[in-house]
């Protein structure tokens, strides 16, 4: 998955700075999107997550 | 082809025939298995079934196995509920899940549509089960 794909279509939260440098832009749809940014900048897509909530019966 | 929420009708006659123990430990095993939009799931759901279930790295063919919390009582409700589980490292993508009972020939208990589709790559996949109260838990007999 590249990164255009992982946003396609989502709307950002916020985004959160890692110890690591590394990026996590949390989208209102339950996606996260992990971004890795390297010491030139180069930005990479590390992984997309998701947390879903179960909804009670 | 839809996934339909719904507490399974099957199941509703099996609580009252001890065929699902949610006790932890010594009780029935439960699994929670996921499935891709094209999945036909609904109240009359009454078995696992491997049909349109999810396929793709990090996930293994029947889902996960739940931790159980033996049911117990919030006020004058009975609260059945599961620990949050979770697919890590997946690429995976899914619509909707089923929770059933291996140790009562896969009989399904519920299943629940997520309402869109949702996908992970070389993340994690995580079901986070609402608060286990007698207002809001997965499943109660109030």
């Amino acid at each position: 998955m590249q990164i255009t794909e992982a946003l396609e279509r989502r709307t950002i939260d916020y985004a959160e700075r890692m110890p690591n440098g590394d990026v996590m832009l949390h989208c209102v749809d339950g996606h996260s999107v992990h971004l890795t940014v390297d010491e030139e900048g180069h930005i990479a897509l590390k992984a997309v997550n998701v947390s879903i909530y179960i909804k009670p019966f | 082809m839809a996934i339909t929420s719904a507490i399974c009708n099957s199941f509703k006659r099996e609580i009252a025939v001890a065929q699902h123990n949610f006790t932890l430990t010594t009780g029935s095993v439960f699994k929670i298995a996921l499935y891709s939009s094209t999945a036909t799931l609904d109240g009359n759901t009454t078995a696992y079934t491997a049909a349109n279930e999810v396929a793709g790295t990090g996930y293994t063919a029947g889902g996960n196995t739940l931790i159980n919390v033996t049911p117990f009582l919030d006020g004058s409700s009975a609260i059945i509920d599961f620990e949050d589980t979770s697919w890590i490292g997946s690429s995976i993508s899914a619509r909707g899940c089923m929770i059933y009972n291996t140790s009562s020939a896969n009989k399904s208990v519920l299943v629940q549509d997520f309402g869109n589709t949702y996908t992970t790559s070389n993340g994690t996949f995580v079901l986070v089960f609402p608060l286990p109260t007698a207002a809001a838990a997965l499943i109660r007999l109030a």
